[in-house]
């Protein structure tokens, strides 16, 4: 469960965040889209606990993200934009380190590698990866952990179509099994009838809910479409009656 | 344990950041170069050194300028190494204070390790008692500029930035405290008050090393030079005042390290 209330954030005078109010549940993909700069990664790395709100509230999991960030963070699996790993190791030096960090029995590293199939690279050093490829051990490390809270900031933008195509199917069968997905992308049309929820993130606010099933190819279509457009957030799961 | 302290101590990963900080050191060319240089530097200290005497002497010029160096080195690069992973390891449930700590103990121990390499072929001709306080004091003047790299490096956006910054940090201890105390000492105040000068050099790692070091080895007695209370003092208590400055100095940068990093927003 993701809950947050009010959440500002500003650097300078710029302000990245207004305010926000959302909720995710467990066993929904929930999609966080938006055109560049509308504050989708701000937010994310808001609930990873990579940045701290000016002001609002943020929970994962019954845990405050700001003030009890290490236990908030035993119940999150994040993935950034682009991954990176230390260069001269391995991707299973690098799984190991990120298993034993965590407490994950080391055999979990095999089965990650094989479900992201990175069985040939297993012994490459990260850093003569190729892009895609990196990004695929940021998948297999978000699926090391096990975690009840998956944050995708921008996946699948170094993919090829196919994995793009994988990524979902995983996320679809993560959510599935109770998980609480949520993604950011500014690629809307890929994630048609893929997610649960669509909220639409702009300047700092989300300014709407839109129909997954029928997301538009562009932000400026959104306008135009106001038949997909819910009120957002609906009144009965206002974030405030969760906190 | 205190409570406050006891996430950075926790076992598992603990051991995971120290396991990966041994694998990162086996391939890291600074840390070869060193290893290559401690012990051609133990040898030319078995091989040019007149007497047995004169071998401690030639180690500590060593441990002076090339340990302090690569120690800082070490720790630049072992902070900077990671500096494009941190999103990815700042997400996962372990304070970062602990990243510090794991980094820290890991290196402090391989230096550890590799000073054998500058001391062992010293045995030859020096006993193991005369050598064995200078091993634990450059280890410890190791660990002050391992923390000094790691600060560097936590702080700096590139690794040529923490460099620039280490080096600097390094030049102005090794050199820079000791020409700003020569021309302090024109200052009356100074003349007044020549216990001030003191202090400076004796809160610098770099001089209270070299004077311990020197006085240790030289044997000179504590009265034979002339001197301000507080010398005085210094030189009697030499060996415990540098391992306390060293404690103090390392700790004070682990601190600095571990804020920044607690502040560190991506």
């Amino acid at each position: 469960m993701i809950a947050t209330e009010s959440l500002t954030k500003s650097y300078g005078r710029k302000l990245v965040l207004r305010g926000i109010s959302l909720q995710a549940s467990p066993g929904k993909i929930t999609l966080l889209v938006g055109p560049n700069g509308a504050g989708k990664s701000t937010l994310i790395k808001v609930l990873a606990g990579l940045i701290r709100p000016d002001a609002g509230r943020v929970q994962l999991n019954d845990f405050n993200v700001v003030t009890e960030r290490v236990n908030a963070q035993r119940s999150l699996a994040y993935l950034p934009q682009s991954p990176s790993f230390h260069p001269r190791l391995t991707c299973t030096e690098v799984l190991r380190f990120y298993a034993r960090l965590r407490g994950v029995p080391p055999d979990r590293c095999g089965l990650v590698i094989g479900l992201t199939e990175l069985d040939d690279f297993a012994q490459v050093p990260t850093g003569a990866l190729s892009g895609g490829t990196r990004q695929r051990l940021g998948l297999a490390l978000l699926l090391l952990a096990d975690a009840p809270v998956l944050l995708l900031d921008e996946p699948g933008l170094s993919l090829d179509p196919g994995w793009r195509k994988r990524l979902q199917e995983t996320l679809h069968f993560e959510s599935q099994h109770g998980k609480t997905v949520l993604v950011t992308t500014h690629l809307v049309a890929e994630w048609n009838n893929v997610a649960d929820r669509c909220l639409l993130c702009r300047d700092g606010a989300i300014e709407c809910e839109l129909d997954p099933t029928d997301l538009p190819h562009d932000f400026d279509e959104v306008k135009s479409t106001a038949a997909t457009l819910i009120n957002y957030p609906p009144h009965e799961s206002r974030p405030s009656a969760a906190l | 344990m205190n409570l406050a302290l006891a996430p950075l101590f926790e076992r598992g990963p603990l051991h995971a950041i120290l396991a990966r900080e041994f694998r990162a050191a086996l391939i890291n060319r600074y840390f070869q170069v060193f290893c290559a240089l401690a012990l051609l530097g133990g040898i030319a200290a078995l091989v040019f050194s007149e007497d047995g005497s004169a071998v401690g002497f030639f180690i500590l010029q060593i441990a002076l300028y090339f340990v302090s160096l690569f120690s800082l080195l070490a720790g630049v690069s072992s902070a900077q190494g990671e500096r494009e992973e941190w999103p990815l390891l700042f997400t996962q449930p372990v304070a970062r204070g602990a990243y510090v700590i794991g980094k820290f103990c890991a290196l402090s121990s391989i230096f550890g390790g590799v000073l054998l390499l500058l001391f062992l072929p010293a045995l030859f001709t020096s006993s193991a008692a005369t050598l064995a306080p200078l091993y634990v004091q450059t280890l410890l003047l190791a660990a002050v500029f391992i923390a000094c790299g790691l600060v560097a490096g936590f702080f700096a956006h590139d690794r040529a930035q923490a460099l620039i910054v280490g080096v600097s940090a390094w030049l102005f201890l090794l050199f820079g405290v000791d020409l700003v105390a020569l021309f302090a000492a024109r200052w009356p105040v100074m003349q007044n008050v020549p216990d001030l000068w003191v202090a400076a050099l004796m809160f610098n790692p770099l001089d209270a090393f070299r004077i311990e070091a020197l006085f240790a080895l030289q044997q000179i007695p504590a009265e034979a030079a002339n001197k301000t209370p507080l010398a005085n003092w210094w030189i009697e208590h030499a060996g415990a005042w540098f391992a306390a400055i060293a404690i103090f100095w390392s700790g004070a940068l682990l601190k600095i390290a571990g804020l920044r990093l607690n502040r560190w927003e991506e």
